[in-house]
């Protein structure tokens, strides 16, 4: 019940944000930006890998939703419609450099597919900091399932939020999630011992 | 013994609710296997919770709030443009109208007992009294129509430029 009430103060405090943003509240869009900036983050991080193009696409990214706060369904979630429009606008960025198709990835991720570890990181992983082991093998990992695991344990989304974001079914976003999980477990076991886990 | 599957303890983790606890904890405590298994995926999952990259500073907002502010300048130089560039181009076209004496030809078109002549010749007839009107000021209204044109094109260029700054 608690929840619920939660949500419902928090759904009527971005109606208010996005009435004052639509009434011509620059103060207001400042706050929203403060509010997603981070899942934008998130996204554009996981995918694009030119810091400058990071920062171009972010601003972007909240033009958009500037000029697109109108059409917003409020029964929706702003979160979910924030990252959908990060998502696209990102896609279409990378589509414009390299035509990358949901259907050109394999759903078989395996050890194999992953890219050989560069001296660099090899370097880094011998600080045995774990940490840093897991964020090596995260950067290893391919879209979407590196943008789908920021989104679950960065963000806390859930599935169907994730999937509403995405454009996957739901059942997809598990099972992407699920393989991405195993394989980080499967390559940091191979390489370490639980007690270097642990350090 | 049948040991716990990856799927099995990432939905424990997950979701952590009873039914999967029961399975997953009865069975870890007494299998060395299965429980650094699950040792492995809690410290995997703690690590992915970590926030690894950079998030947008502060000066972001900033940067933001300005290219909206370019994109509202932009939008609302375009509406200026459009309405200098029609009333330019109205005045151009009467302009014409009093050079050519095109005026004679409209009175021929609409005295005809033509089929159009109903429709066209109260339009005609408006213009006609216009022109009229205005006949006798013809350098002026001609000066008008090209600052127009200028004021026009000098505007798009202006635009033109702010576009390509930004």
């Amino acid at each position: 019940m608690a929840g619920l009430s939660y949500t419902k103060d928090r759904m009527t405090d971005e109606h208010k944000l996005i009435q004052d943003i639509l009434e011509g509240d620059k103060k207001a869009f400042s706050e929203l930006i403060d509010r997603y900036k981070r899942l934008v983050s998130h996204i554009v991080n996981k995918m694009v890998k030119s810091s400058d193009d990071r920062l171009d696409l972010s601003q972007d990214i909240f033009i958009k939703v500037y000029q697109n706060l109108g059409d917003f369904n409020r029964q929706c979630k702003l979160s979910s419609w924030i990252g959908r429009i990060a998502y696209n606008t990102t896609l279409n960025h990378l589509g414009k450099k390299q035509a990358i198709l949901w259907d050109d990835i394999s759903p078989d991720l395996s050890m194999d597919t992953l890219p050989a570890m560069s001296r660099l990181l090899e370097d880094e992983i011998a600080s045995n900091d774990i940490a840093a082991k897991i964020r090596d093998e995260i950067g290893l990992l391919p879209s979407p399932y590196n943008v789908l695991v920021a989104l679950y344990h960065l963000d806390e989304m859930t599935y169907q939020e994730i999937a509403e974001i995405t454009g996957m079914p739901d059942g997809t976003v598990k099972s992407y999630l699920f393989r991405a999980r195993q394989l980080l477990r499967e390559r940091l076991a191979q390489k370490y011992k639980l007690e270097d886990w642990k350090e | 013994m049948k040991h716990l599957t990856d799927q099995l303890i990432q939905e424990y983790l997950d979701s952590r609710e009873k039914k999967f606890r029961i399975e997953v904890e009865d069975h870890a405590v007494y299998c060395p296997e299965c429980q650094e298994k699950l040792e492995q995926y809690r410290e995997l999952y703690a690590g992915l919770s970590v926030e690894t990259e950079p998030i947008l500073e502060n000066s972001f907002n900033l940067s933001a709030l300005a290219g909206i502010e370019q994109l509202e300048l932009k939008r609302s130089r375009k509406v200026l443009a459009t309405a200098v560039s029609v009333v330019g181009g109205l005045s151009f076209l009467i302009a014409s109208l009093i050079y050519f004496n095109l005026l004679s030809w409209a009175r021929a078109v609409s005295g005809a007992k033509s089929i159009f002549s109903v429709a066209v010749s109260p339009v005609l007839e408006t213009v006609s009294t216009l022109v009229k009107e205005l006949n006798g000021n013809l350098e002026i209204l001609a000066f008008a129509a090209l600052a127009l044109i200028l004021f026009h094109l000098l505007d798009h260029s202006l635009v033109r430029q702010k576009i390509n700054r930004i």
